[in-house]
């Protein structure tokens, strides 16, 4: 990626996030986030230039909700825009915040992502993401058990469900670390076989205990230019690159042939661009934005290019964990908080954090000098991220 | 909340239900919902809902739906203390059966209220030490004796020194006496009954040094029974519901319309790419990966094979209604005779076939017996029979 | 096979039909039930910049001071301060038309308010009109407690 000049992550906001948060309203919730992010990065609402706002607006159903949350963001006079991709968005915030400080039209910007799925349906709202003429009628949310049905025939059913709930339950350890999440149920891994008979299932194999959280919840990041980043903060997290890929609306990729995923595709362009050979040794850690733990399983394989099963076994080592050799979600993931518009945001939160060293009781133990965080959203939407604690080159 | 305060309170949840329902909650609802509660107070129950009404019984009696929890649990979901949704998720309340129905039993019953457990002298006197009021007791050291009369009395001195107090059975050189019926100190404590009314009644007889007992009314927090929670008045947030509909018009364009228009005549068509050759269903008007026009229409099918099926549990709106759809449905790929790899076609298969819904097997679609050219023109796909 | 594009371009009638929950949150609920309880209409005070901002917010948004402790009573009367007559029909209008939304400003707050004048012709309506809240006699838990603004009556 060609930059005119390094952009820096200085701050970090987040709500907490919860499924009752019934005493605020949308701009009391995103003020709290905008406060704490203003804090860690020491400024107050003049040194910000411009405000991005984003979530989804059928999930609340507030038409131009940037408007009315001028109460709760600071953006009173500023410069704002509004972006919105769906469960991409807080990852597209963070691009457009990139390319706003990098291009120089400003030298702080403030990237607000939100939502409070409390307000409204949340799988109503994702239904009609379809295409009205002909696949909204079919759509079921964001819900599938295509990928257990996929893991099960390639792995056998046993090893599948196994690795799947450990999973899950390694993410669960995570989110108790973390007093922001909004689920934290204290799974331990004795629990394992249990859950896998008994949690009610959603659609095919893919059951309650893996499927992800609605969370209200706001995550807001200050993003800075250099000089600015270097006056504000000992150690910003810098953004080395960032890359989106799409697929065609309609999916397209059901059926008998082979499939290069956007998420494989994303990486391999990121990498090579980037000259990371073996991203399990190069990148120290990754936040991944899982909507469920079948989905977090796969997507390991896709994200770290890796072939067979090294994707199971790296769950089946512990190596996912805190303090394994790759750690996946310290914060505990989407699984344990998913405020949609906020949670792709919140995943460069955390690889911001982690570089940073200000991730508290979710701090990986080891020095982390590169970090990498995905959004997903819409058919097989990715947005990758990668951040550093050296300056990248220019 | 005290041991003794449990022991009933399940079979008392389930025992007030009866008294608890709201009509509307139950209406249109037919089916039995059984509980199995674990741990020594716990049981089996059956709540018969059918005609507006419930009945509930003991034992398990033919459910729809059982919920199996501990007892603790139970309790605590029950006042609130517990979030159900979570106590799900985390395997300590499992679900058999019809999980759907369980949906709706959140509105069957007014909060429960649990009985006030019966208040007795001897636990005011056992909780006196938790309940010392630290500025009431600053700077006085005495001890005051008590003699409860009547079935539920007994003889306590409390001394107080040091800012600490210790409650110890029996009378021990107190400085004071206090005389008194037990209904009538528990009247007192619970403050139902005034103090210097009962002593002027001569309800409440004091031997010694009365200036000592005139402070002792600061020296305890006031007493709470043991399963009355805080009486504080819940904080009211508004919140304002509302179903937001909005009517919608949607252009079919030349391509989707053609797409659409081919349906009442029951032919299913695809556009296919004049580079990569694929098929599209529904047709798009370019193909994305090689970004050219697909002029071409072929028709497909109309039977094929089932490619990728999702069998959905959860019963998610139908954003065309807003109304909840019947579980389980199947949402399906199907690959169309004429079609390869990825040229599925996406809908649903017939609710009965979902037991045989696997990849390769052959289906047909079902027409409705109006076409109007949309979606629903076909019903659903259903399995082949040889 | 032949693409007629015209015969092939219809349109087909959808809808879009979902349940929501909005929350007031604490400074709102307390705005709210205060009108509805007491029939009082209360405002916060910013004490960085001295507004009066009505209906109340926890955060004034120029200053981002903190300000939700600061309510002050503000009077059921005002003045408008600008209007617009509303004369074509929709489900979503609290009214049928001709019909007034006017801009108040309560004495005591510096923020106007917009609500429904009602009792004055639509083309009598003037700047500086002093007008008080006729409050509903059923609750919806809404603004619209206060049912509308009329003109106070000149004294005789």
């Amino acid at each position: 990626m060609k930059k005119n000049r390094n952009v820096g992550v200085i701050g970090v906001g987040q709500s907490v996030f919860s499924s009752h948060r019934e005493e605020v309203n949308q701009p009391e919730m995103i003020h709290e986030a905008v406060l704490e992010a203003l804090d860690q990065a020491g400024m107050t609402m003049d040194d910000i230039d411009c405000v991005l706002h984003g979530n989804m607006e059928l999930f609340e159903m507030v038409h131009q909700p940037d408007l009315w949350h001028t109460l709760g963001t600071g953006a009173f006079g500023k410069e704002t825009l509004r972006v919105t991709t769906g469960g991409t968005t807080g990852a597209t915030l963070v691009c457009a915040a990139d390319a706003l400080v990098a291009s120089g039209l400003h030298d702080v910007v403030m990237a607000i992502g939100f939502e409070k799925l409390q307000e409204g349906h949340t799988t109503g709202g994702i239904t009609n993401m379809a295409d009205p003429l002909w696949t909204r009628k079919l759509q079921t949310g964001a819900l599938t058990g295509m990928t257990a049905t996929q893991l099960m025939d390639e792995f056998g059913e046993e090893r599948a469900k196994r690795a799947s709930m450990l999973y899950r339950i390694t993410m669960d350890k995570h989110a108790m670390n973390n007093n922001k999440a909004h689920r934290r149920l204290g799974l331990e891994f004795d629990q394992a076989e249990d859950l896998a008979i008994n949690s009610p299932p959603l659609v095919g194999e893919l059951r309650m205990i893996h499927m992800c959280s609605q969370s209200d919840g706001t995550c807001v990041m200050i993003f800075a230019s250099e000089k600015k980043a270097r006056q504000h903060c000992k150690q910003p997290a810098w953004i080395k690159d960032h890359i989106t890929v799409h697929r065609e609306e309609n999916f397209a990729i059901f059926g008998d042939a082979p499939v290069t995923t956007t998420h494989r595709y994303a990486a391999e362009k990121l990498f090579e661009r980037n000259n990371i050979m073996d991203p399990r040794k190069e990148i120290d850690m990754m936040e991944m934005y899982d909507p469920s733990s079948w989905w977090g399983l796969d997507w390991l394989r896709e994200f770290l290019l890796l072939e067979g099963d090294e994707h199971l076994e790296m769950v089946e080592n512990g190596e996912i964990a805190l303090d394994g050799a790759f750690p996946v979600n310290p914060s505990g993931g989407v699984i344990a908080s998913n405020p949609i518009g906020a949670t792709a945001m919140v995943r460069v939160a955390e690889a911001a954090m982690q570089i940073m060293g200000t991730a508290g009781d979710h701090q990986v133990p080891k020095q982390v000098n590169t970090a990498l965080a995905s959004g997903f959203g819409g058919t097989m939407w990715t947005v990758l991220t990668l951040l550093t604690r050296d300056l990248p080159g220019l | 909340m005290t041991e003794k305060t449990t022991a009933g309170l399940v079979a008392d949840i389930f025992g007030t239900m009866e008294a608890r329902v709201i009509p509307d909650g139950v209406d249109g609802i037919t089916a039995n919902y059984g509980y199995i509660i674990t741990g020594p107070n716990g049981g089996k129950w059956t709540v018969c809902v059918a005609d507006g009404r419930v009945k509930v019984m003991e034992d398990l009696v033919k459910p729809d739906v059982t919920t199996t929890c501990a007892e603790d649990d139970w309790i605590a979901i029950t006042l609130g203390k517990l979030d159900g949704m979570t106590a799900f998720s985390s395997g300590k309340l499992k679900v058999t059966g019809d999980m759907g129905l369980l949906v709706a039993a959140a509105g069957f019953f007014e909060k429960y209220q649990p009985q006030p457990a019966e208040v007795t002298v001897a636990d005011i006197f056992a909780t006196m030490e938790s309940r010392v009021n630290p500025d009431g007791v600053k700077g006085i050291t005495a001890n005051c004796g008590y003699r409860i009369t009547g079935e539920g009395g007994g003889e306590w001195t409390v001394c107080v020194a040091y800012g600490k107090v210790k409650v110890l059975e029996g009378i021990a050189n107190p400085d004071v006496t206090t005389t008194c019926a037990d209904d009538d100190w528990i009247a007192i404590t619970l403050g139902k009954l005034d103090g210097i009314t009962a002593f002027s009644s001569g309800k409440l007889k004091v031997e010694g040094n009365l200036d000592i007992l005139s402070t002792a009314a600061r020296f305890f927090k006031k007493y709470c029974p043991p399963s009355a929670g805080p009486e504080e008045a819940p904080e009211e947030l508004i919140a304002l519901k509302q179903v937001l509909s909005i009517p919608q018009t949607f252009a079919t364009g030349p391509v989707m319309g053609h797409f659409l228009n081919a349906l009442k005549e029951k032919k299913i068509l695809a556009n296919q790419c004049p580079e990569c050759q694929r098929l599209q269903i529904p047709p798009r008007e370019v193909c994305a990966e090689c970004v050219v026009r697909c002029k071409e229409f072929v028709q497909i099918g109309p039977e094929g094979i089932i490619s990728t099926p999702d069998v959905a549990y959860y019963a998610s709106p139908d954003p065309l209604t807003g109304e909840t759809r019947e579980t389980p449905y199947c949402s399906c790929h199907f690959l169309l005779d004429g079609c390869k790899g990825h040229e599925t076609m996406w809908h649903e298969l017939k609710a009965s076939d979902i037991p045989r819904a696997e990849r390769g097997v052959r289906v047909r679609p079902v027409w409705n017996d109006t076409l109007t050219g949309s979606v629903t023109d076909i019903k659903y796909f259903e399995i082949i029979d040889d | 096979m032949k693409n007629s594009e015209e015969s092939d371009s219809y349109i087909i009638h959808g809808k879009l039909a979902l349940p929501y929950t909005y929350f007031a949150g604490r400074t709102g609920s307390t705005f709210l039930t205060t009108l509805r309880d007491h029939r009082t209409i209360m405002g916060v005070k910013c004490t960085t910049c001295n507004r009066v901002f009505v209906p109340p917010r926890q955060t004034c948004e120029r200053c981002m001071a903190d300000i939700r402790s600061q309510w002050v009573t503000v009077s059921n009367r005002g003045t408008v301060v600008n209007h617009t007559v509303i004369r074509y029909q929709d489900k979503h209008l609290p009214r049928k038309p001709p019909f007034v939304l006017a801009m108040i400003l309560l004495k005591g707050a510096d923020t106007p308010m917009a609500h429904i004048l009602e009792g004055v012709n639509p083309d009598r309506v003037e700047k500086g009109m002093e007008v008080t809240a006729v409050f509903s006699p059923a609750t919806t838990n809404t603004l619209l407690d206060i049912d509308h603004f009329e003109p106070v009556a000149e004294a005789p």
